[in-house]
């Protein structure tokens, strides 16, 4: 399971990231998410939407209500220009991050510890 | 067992949403469809709908409050707390302030009835505030001045009992050496208001009342503040003298006069060195303008006790031990001033007054200068109350009539889970809104108000005065302890409703509220008819002295001040005579007294045909010829003085029917002689005869029975000439007095006064308290009224089907006039009936302190019924008429 400070701040990165793929809705970013991890990180309502809620705050999404077939309605997100600029800062923020850290993780590493 | 429904399972399940605060309609729409999702995702894998709502919602969210607070912080970025989970009601003040606005102006009429009752409640009382605390401020500002005290004489002679304000001589230094705790004590003497001092530096000549002959120690006991000047050696040197700022700047343009010198007298024979100079004296009982040094000196002969009396005052040490110091003053009087007035017949004891009490207490006798009234500023003080009760009322009763409005909101607020101080902050937010908007509205107002109440109180007050940084902040603190007192009962009351009743509409108008209503109703017009009645009474009281009958015309009567000048006196009989042969003049006389001031005290030893000894005390005037004849008095028994008995007629007395009966003399009184106190060297008392016995008349204010009189003949200490004019000739006969006095006294200006507006003005204090009370009270009437149409315009609106249907049955408008006013009606009997045993005694007590007063009647009574009927009925008819002219299906389509 995954520690939940790491996964507070994976949030924004990776609903970025879905959201570059085209517009989706919560549940649908939940199950993409599920998948992605292969089951690791489950995410609650109570975590994405605030994140979703805030994010739209900020003009990296934006939001419409679509009514469907049925009858229902249901509440679509997309990445704003802002959003995609972001996508691009986070996404090479966590790059650097996972350079470093796959580098660590090389058993062939020596490491200079002073 | 019912099937498992599942949209109304999700609803349900919303609902626990919905309480949440912090959770917009939108958020829980978004969860719902979330919600939605995750069933078809359940449906489409096979499981029942039962069970793929109850995996959805566990999956869905733990707790409903958690997801609120999450969706909070994500909302408000970086607020840890969520308001409502805050203990402190400072949190949620903005969002209870924009509702409570929103509240407010949403029903305008109400509101501006509410806060124009507050505001000018508020108003009018800060200003009667002002004047209460500056009546109860005097002498205040001195130093010390709890510690010093007046010592006044009550005397009993000859069975009447007299307090004189000031005592004998001796009573001051042989107190200070008797009892150590007594510090300092300081005498002085003046001439009072009717004397001027003429005072002279080169061309500028000023005349002042206000001048007194002091010992050194007189700063040791009246720290007044010197802006010039030792207060230790003010009065050292003899023909010193310490004179104010104000007159400092009319004689010297200046203050800056330490050394120089000032004539007095009118004949500028005296010189003085000013030696200090004082601050102004407002708030004081004794206003002093000039002090001049003087040495009193301490009799030592046997009638050392009485007569000569000077000021007195005391200055006790630290421990101002004053009950202490009273007990011993019997055994004080006992070793050094009873046997003298044993011996007199009578008895004499001390009384302590503390200096700061004297200016509200009453008056004795000689005192220097008008006081103020404690049972006036009382009054003043129980008006400003129930002005603030009356608004407070006002309040209230329309909060609570209101409550229907206000019901609905309360009732889905509840059912959704708002807490029950949520809602108390609720209300007493706009509770305390609207009173301190009203208390804004109120310091407004009163710098509107001050020049009418400068005029009606007799203060000066500037804004800058009035408005200064306490007393706005004063205003608004009195505004929230009053929006906060007022605005409990209705904020528990509204909060009482339960929510199930009010949203079926089951909402029934409390009885027990409007038992409350009616009773604060009450109240109101209680208190109104108590100052109703009492405004009546004291006006009546007012108007019964200033036209009583005084013993003499006081009409046509030309009153005229005669120079303080030696030069003058010669001319006098001169004037008087020529006055005298003026075709307008009906008369002309001289007097030493003014008859608009009181008499001189005095304590005349009479001798009866039986010889015995009377030592009397009485009231003393010294007139020139024809007195009793130009004022129109009338001679009972006896006759006048005449002029062409010549210089015998110096030994001839008049006295009035008041002392003979006061003493007994009805078969003796022109037997009767005045003796002299004392023998002449050759052992032989002086006597004057009395001839006379005149009818009883008012010297000066009318408040008590008239005294004892003795009239003495003196045609040389004149100091005022009345002349009596042909009613139908004033103009003429003005003009002819004029004539002979700018011949006679080309010097002095022609300055007259007529006699009826001299007496009037005497009671220019009275005629200004009637018209404050009469102001405060047509206020205190105007803000119930406000109340009362505030309560119709309800009772109307709650009634609005009733009287639809009472139309359409063809009911007039007077009939639904008589309907509506029948409650208010018994009201209205009710209040008086309780107000009137009130307003009736403490009347009483009030008449009670004026020997001369009216007979309480019912009157003002039925004056006040009438009142508050009057605007009742107004208001009512008012009402009635815009009901009628509603269209009835209206009223009942609405409903």
């Amino acid at each position: 399971m995954a520690y939940k400070t790491l996964v507070a701040a994976s949030t924004k990165p990776l609903v970025l990231s879905i959201l570059s793929h085209g517009k989706s809705y919560g549940y649908q970013i939940i199950r993409n998410i599920e998948q992605l991890s292969n089951g690791e990180l489950e995410w609650t309502d109570a975590m994405l939407y605030p994140v979703l809620h805030r994010m739209e705050n900020e003009g990296l999404i934006e939001s419409e209500w679509i009514v469907l077939e049925n009858g229902r309605k249901r509440k679509y997100y997309s990445l704003t220009p802002l959003g995609k600029k972001e996508r691009e800062t986070v996404r090479s923020q966590w790059m650097n991050v996972n350079i470093a850290l796959n580098r660590l993780w090389r058993s062939d590493l020596k490491l200079d510890l002073g | 067992m019912e099937p498992f429904n599942l949209e109304k399972a999700i609803e349900n399940w919303a609902k626990e949403l919905w309480k949440q605060q912090g959770l917009e309609p939108g958020f829980i729409e978004e969860i719902k469809s979330n919600l939605y999702d995750r069933i078809d995702d359940y449906l489409s894998e096979g499981y029942s709908e039962e069970r793929a709502f109850l995996l959805a919602t566990e999956k869905l969210m733990i707790s409903p409050e958690d997801v609120a607070d999450e969706y909070f912080i994500a909302r408000t970025e970086g607020t840890k707390t969520a308001p409502w989970k805050s203990k402190s009601i400072f949190s949620l003040l903005p969002t209870n302030i924009k509702i409570g606005w929103r509240n407010l102006t949403k029903r305008k009429v109400p509101v501006v009835i509410n806060i124009s009752g507050l505001a000018i409640s508020m108003a009018v009382s800060f200003l009667l505030w002002l004047y209460v605390s500056d009546q109860l401020s005097y002498d205040l500002h001195l130093d010390d001045a709890h510690r010093v005290y007046r010592v006044n004489y009550d005397l009993n002679l000859d069975g009447q009992q007299s307090v004189y304000s000031n005592v004998a001589q001796p009573v001051g230094p042989t107190l200070k050496e008797e009892y150590p705790e007594i510090e300092e004590v300081v005498r002085f003497y003046g001439k009072g208001p009717n004397h001027s001092a003429s005072f002279q530096v080169g061309d500028k000549q000023i005349q002042s009342t206000k001048v007194f002959y002091a010992e050194e120690a007189f700063f040791k006991v009246f720290k007044i503040e010197l802006i010039a000047g030792s207060a230790d050696q003010a009065l050292r040197e003899p023909n010193s003298v310490v004179i104010s700022q104000a007159l400092a700047e009319k004689l010297f343009s200046g203050t800056d006069v330490i050394g120089k010198t000032i004539q007095m007298g009118q004949d500028a024979s005296r010189t003085l060195k000013v030696t200090a100079i004082i601050k102004n004296s407002f708030r004081t009982h004794l206003p002093v303008e000039a002090l001049i040094s003087a040495n009193i000196p301490t009799r030592t002969d046997k009638h050392r006790w009485l007569g000569g009396h000077v000021y007195t005052y005391l200055l006790l040490n630290e421990l101002n031990d004053i009950a202490g110091l009273q007990e011993k003053i019997p055994a004080f009087c006992e070793k050094y001033i009873s046997d003298y007035f044993e011996e007199k017949g009578g008895s004499a004891d001390l009384l302590l007054q503390p200096l700061t009490s004297i200016y509200l207490d009453e008056e004795h006798i000689w005192e220097l200068y008008p006081h103020g009234n404690r049972t006036n500023v009382l009054i003043m003080a129980v008006m400003m109350l129930f002005l603030l009760v009356i608004a407070g009322i006002n309040y209230v009763n329309l909060a609570t009539a209101r409550s229907a409005e206000r019901a609905r909101e309360v009732g889905i607020r509840k059912a959704l889970g708002s807490p029950r101080r949520l809602l108390i902050g609720q209300f007493m937010t706009e509770s305390v809104l609207l009173v301190l908007f009203s208390g804004v509205i109120a310091i407004f107002l009163c710098i509107a108000l001050l020049p009418v109440f400068n005029d009606l109180s007799g203060l000066h007050l500037s804004i800058g005065t009035m408005m200064t940084p306490v007393n706005v902040i004063s205003i608004l603190l009195l505004s929230l302890v009053i929006g906060l007192l007022s605005g409990c009962y209705p904020a528990f009351y509204l909060i009482s409703f339960v929510p199930v009743n009010v949203l079926k509409g089951r909402f029934v108008k409390g009885k027990r509220a409007d038992r409350f209503r009616t009773l604060l109703v009450i109240s109101q017009y209680s208190l109104s008819s108590i100052l109703v009645i009492g405004m009546l009474f004291v006006g009546e009281q007012t108007r019964f002295i200033m036209n009583k009958e005084l013993g003499y015309n006081k009409t046509n009567v030309v009153s005229l001040k005669v120079p303080n000048d030696p030069a003058t006196s010669d001319k006098l009989d001169v004037f008087i005579n020529e006055v005298g042969t003026k075709s307008s003049v009906l008369g002309v006389t001289s007097s030493y007294n003014s008859l608009s001031v009181d008499a001189n005290a005095n304590d005349p030893i009479f001798e009866t045909p039986d010889g015995n000894t009377v030592y009397t005390s009485m009231n003393r005037i010294d007139v020139g010829f024809d007195f009793i004849r130009t004022i129109k008095g009338k001679l009972i028994t006896g006759r006048d003085f005449e002029r062409t008995r010549g210089e015998s007629e110096r030994h001839s007395i008049l006295i009035n029917e008041a002392a003979v009966k006061q003493y007994g003399w009805e078969n003796m009184a022109t037997n009767l002689k005045l003796r002299s106190k004392e023998p002449d060297e050759h052992g032989d008392y002086y006597y004057q005869q009395v001839i006379g016995v005149v009818s009883d008349f008012s010297i000066g204010p009318s408040y008590q029975q008239v005294a004892p009189l003795m009239i003495n003949l003196n045609e040389w200490g004149i100091n005022h000439v009345y002349v009596r004019l042909n009613g139908q000739e004033t103009f003429d006969g003005i003009a002819q007095i004029e004539a002979s006095w700018n011949e006679l006294f080309p010097n002095y200006a022609f300055d007259f006064t007529f006699l009826d507006q001299e007496l009037n003005n005497i009671y220019a204090r009275e005629a200004k308290f009637l018209s404050l009370l009469r102001s405060v009270s047509a206020l205190i009437i105007f803000i119930t009224s406000l109340g009362i149409i505030g309560l119709i315009s309800f009772t109307i609106e709650t009634r609005q089907k009733e009287i639809a249907i009472r139309k359409i049955n063809g009911a007039s408008i007077q009939a639904i006039l008589v309907l509506l006013s029948r409650k208010f009606g018994w009201l209205i009997i009710i209040a008086n009936c309780i107000a009137a045993p009130i307003a009736f005694y403490f009347t009483r007590q009030w008449l009670f302190s004026y020997e001369q007063r009216i007979d309480l009647s019912l009157w003002p009574l039925i004056w006040s019924i009438v009142i508050c009927l009057t605007f009742t009925c107004l208001a009512l008819i008012y009402h009635s008429l815009q009901a009628a002219k509603t269209n009835p299906v209206k009223s009942l389509r609405y409903e």
